[in-house]
């Protein structure tokens, strides 16, 4: 069978098709077709609500850096902390307007790569949130807040070292869990669920995003 | 002045009259009667959501082409990557593509579906508007290629195509000779 064959037979099965296909259910379909529609409007509810959490933060972590200016000590925990609001500030607005400019009656190839550089950005700003996360949301919290909230200095309270310690184990977990994420990124197939989340944290699925986003381009070139 | 009821009427107008189309995209992205339906209804939707920016000045199986293909390429991804997730909303409505599937998917058709599975998820969508009768400008318009570059993938899909049923038909024929034996 050649290509010519292959499109005599699918040709030959519109028939049987617009025999039996018909959308005739138009009293159960209007009503379908009006609620998606509002529901996708807030699609890009969770990108709003993790800028508005963040965006919650800044004024708090920023008022404190200004009145701690001269005190290194607490200016900067409170300096990680502010950026790595900023950083989730600006990746909720980014996905939210890249989300905006997809429209899938755009080329193919267009689209795709448009949903592709958004699953790119997505994914590192996981594996960055992520890992500094677990750093910024231990010790330079709790030196932010114990300082902003109660007036104390937990550097006293504590003694250097054990801060210290607190963000050296931070760094550890966040590593480590970087790390057990990469060894269980091709086991879990009994938990699909977990097996994202470790291929997501372990830079497989970005690595699958980039080849793939490199494959449309050359696509797109004509190679 | 249209009414509400005008545009949706005359969207389900125009979504009747180009079934075939939704039909042979689903069938060919999904793989299961449950995934054709969640992929139909998606492709529905944003159909319906895209509908207020179609131009009619240009073909509607162009534009339908171009929203049915993102939604079945982007859908197939996501459900390879990300936990099977269905859509409770409005499925009912589409049972008739799913109850469809029983009586379309005789062998021959199931064959003609599976001959272009073997291809990836672009390829795929060429080989499906070529196989529909779209010159390659059309189809360099749908999927945003050059017309060239649609001429030379499909010589190569041809190929593909030609030695794949050669090896088919070699290894059935060895075969029914083996059992001859």
């Amino acid at each position: 069978m050649t290509l010519d064959d292959l499109q005599q037979q699918w040709l030959a099965q519109d028939k049987r098709i617009d025999e039996l296909v018909q959308f005739t259910r138009h009293l159960r379909l209007e009503r379908a077709l009006v609620k998606p529609r509002r529901s996708l409007r807030l699609s890009q509810f969770g990108d709003v609500f993790e800028g508005l959490l963040g965006l919650m933060f800044l004024p708090w972590t920023g008022q404190f850096l200004f009145t701690h200016l001269g005190e290194p000590r607490f200016w900067l925990p409170a300096a990680a902390l502010h950026a790595w609001f900023v950083a989730v500030v600006a990746v909720a607005v980014a996905r939210f307007v890249l989300k905006s400019q997809v429209h899938y009656d755009a080329p193919v190839l267009q689209i795709q790569q448009q949903l592709t550089r958004l699953r790119v950005l997505t994914l590192r700003a996981l594996r960055l949130t992520f890992a500094t996360g677990v750093i910024v949301w231990g010790a330079p919290i709790a030196i932010v807040a114990a300082r902003s909230w109660f007036g104390l200095d937990l550097y006293a309270l504590l003694g250097f070292k054990a801060v210290l310690d607190v963000l050296a184990v931070s760094a550890i977990l966040a590593l480590g869990f970087l790390a057990i994420c990469a060894l269980c990124e091709n086991r879990l197939q009994h938990s699909p669920l977990l097996q994202t989340l470790a291929r997501n944290l372990a830079e497989y699925n970005l690595r699958v995003a980039e080849d793939r986003l490199a494959k449309l381009a050359e696509l797109e070139r004509g190679h | 002045v249209s009414t509400d009821t005008d545009i949706q009427a005359g969207f389900l107008a125009l979504l009747n009259a180009h079934r075939r189309l939704l039909y042979k995209v689903t069938r060919a992205y999904g793989r299961s009667a449950a995934d054709r339906d969640d992929l139909a209804q998606e492709s529905i939707v944003q159909l319906w959501r895209a509908y207020p920016r179609y131009d009619r000045r240009f073909k509607f199986s162009t534009w339908m082409y171009r929203i049915t293909l993102n939604v079945a390429i982007s859908w197939q991804r996501r459900e390879r990557t990300q936990m099977r997730h269905r859509a409770s909303e409005g499925e009912e409505i589409l049972e008739n593509v799913a109850v469809l599937d029983a009586t379309l998917d005789r062998e021959d058709v199931a064959l003609l579906y599976a001959s272009i599975e073997r291809f990836d998820e672009i390829d795929r969508a060429l080989l499906l508007l070529y196989l529909d009768g779209h010159s390659h400008a059309e189809i360099a318009d749908v999927l945003g290629m050059t017309p060239t570059n649609v001429g030379t993938r499909i010589g190569r899909l041809r190929e593909h195509l030609r030695k794949a049923f050669r090896q088919a038909g070699h290894l059935s024929s060895s075969l029914s000779q083996g059992e001859a034996s």
